[in-house]
């Protein structure tokens, strides 16, 4: 509603979830947050490089490689460090409060 | 099976199996060979066994489970995949490379799922390579990891990991492709709030090597340069932001319209990333640690900039 007005500009939102999707397809504009007692344990999201493969992030402290999670008011993810595919699309990317930041790697 | 002669000093007592394996050398003629044998709960001890090519029932016996033709054996393999031993077949310690074996009783099925498949393994025990084999995923680009319900991270199963199917809550696998890196510079905090907040238009580029922040079209003082903006490139140094980033970059090159040439030390080309910078030698002698930042830097490029003659 707010994106339909201009007042809210966004790629991705969060929807949070109990389990890991496996293999079930992410919308794209969707980042999943696997929260479960507690723990936030991945983000899930459909690649936005282009090839659309699913990527997960973990989000375990004690684990390389990781990621951190914060959203704002709105459900606007801001993820860090950025993150870089190796293999499929290769594509480098940061989200930003929702919104993707392409990096030229 | 092998005879011994317990009266030849070329045996040594007891040669264990896994330091060999680790150390990467053939077994050496002993009295004794030391394996690890698990039971269904994965609990391992250590069973000396006389032979070095034992036949799944010799191994059994020494390790007192009875009858043992009720009982199964199972060598792991340094891969993860299990390798059935029957009874009467002999299994050469020498030559395969492995020192771990597990027993148990086979006649029940255990269901879990893997990438929501439903599997039933007829083993109580299950190694991450074989849960990768199950999922039909490659073992070397793979990852497979058992969910944890309620308060505790999923768990990474490596390939010769041994997961207890027995156990409660040992329900779901899922297997995830390797593919995903930090990227390179992980910028600050700091740094991304300052970006952010004062309308930066950002791209951070790496060689490998090298990892740069772009400032894309930076407004440069009107009427001064032949152009009305620029890129410019800070190159951070490893140990940034400790260490200072020195010198700063632009592209295009930049000359001042009241003199028609480049101002003071930015007349050397710098290549990265595929593009020719105009570098400015502008050198940092009171950086802060823990202090400074791209906003220190990006202030003394807005001034070098100003000031340049
Ligand atoms: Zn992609």
């Amino acid at each position: 509603m707010l994106r339909r007005l201009g007042l809210l500009d966004f790629n991705f939102l969060v929807k949070r979830v109990a389990r890991h999707p496996g293999k079930t397809e992410i919308p794209a504009g969707e980042l999943w947050l696997v929260i479960d007692g507690g723990v936030k344990k991945w983000a899930c999201l459909s690649c936005p490089g282009g090839c659309g493969v699913q990527i997960s992030l973990s989000l375990n402290p004690e684990r390389r490689p990781r990621w951190e999670v914060d959203q704002d008011f709105w459900q606007r993810p801001t993820v860090s460090p950025s993150i870089h595919q190796q293999k499929m699309c290769r594509c480098h990317f940061w989200i930003r409060k929702g919104m993707i930041l392409w990096s030229k790697t | 099976m092998q005879t011994q002669n317990p009266g030849d000093d070329s045996h040594i007592p007891l040669e264990d199996v896994s330091a060999a394996i680790r150390e990467g050398r053939s077994l050496r003629l002993a009295h004794l060979y030391r394996i690890m044998v698990a039971d269904e709960q994965l609990n391992e001890r250590n069973l000396d066994l006389g032979d070095p090519v034992p036949t799944g029932r010799q191994i059994l016996q020494a390790a007192g489970v009875r009858p043992v033709a009720d009982y199964s054996i199972y060598a792991i393999l340094p891969s993860g995949e299990f390798e059935d031993l029957r009874l009467d077949e002999t299994y050469d310690l020498r030559e395969r490379g492995a020192e771990r074996f597990v027993i148990f009783q086979t006649d029940r099925a255990f269901k879990f799922t893997i990438d929501d498949r439903q599997m039933e393994w007829g083993k109580p025990s299950i190694s991450g390579k074989i849960l990768k084999t199950l999922a039909g995923v490659p073992t070397d680009t793979y990852d497979v990891y058992l969910e944890v319900r309620g308060g505790g991270q999923d768990v990474l199963i490596r390939d010769a990991d041994l997961i207890d199917l027995s156990k409660p809550g040992i329900e779901r696998f899922i297997t995830l492709i390797r593919d995903t890196t930090e990227g390179l510079a992980a910028l600050p905090e700091a740094d991304l709030r300052y970006l952010d907040s004062h309308g930066f238009a950002v791209e951070v580029v790496g060689d490998g090597t090298h990892t740069g922040v772009v400032l894309k079209q930076m407004q440069l003082p009107q009427g001064k340069f032949n152009h009305p903006a620029a890129d410019v490139l800070v190159i951070l140094p490893p140990g940034y932001p400790d260490v200072a980033p020195d010198m700063f970059f632009c592209d295009p090159w930049l000359t001042l319209v009241s003199a028609g040439r480049y101002p003071t030390c930015a007349d050397q080309p710098h290549a990265f990333m595929g593009r020719n910078w105009q570098r400015w030698s502008r050198h940092n002698t009171n950086w802060r640690p823990g202090v400074d930042g791209l906003h220190t830097m990006i202030k003394r490029i807005e001034h070098a900039l100003a000031e340049a003659k």
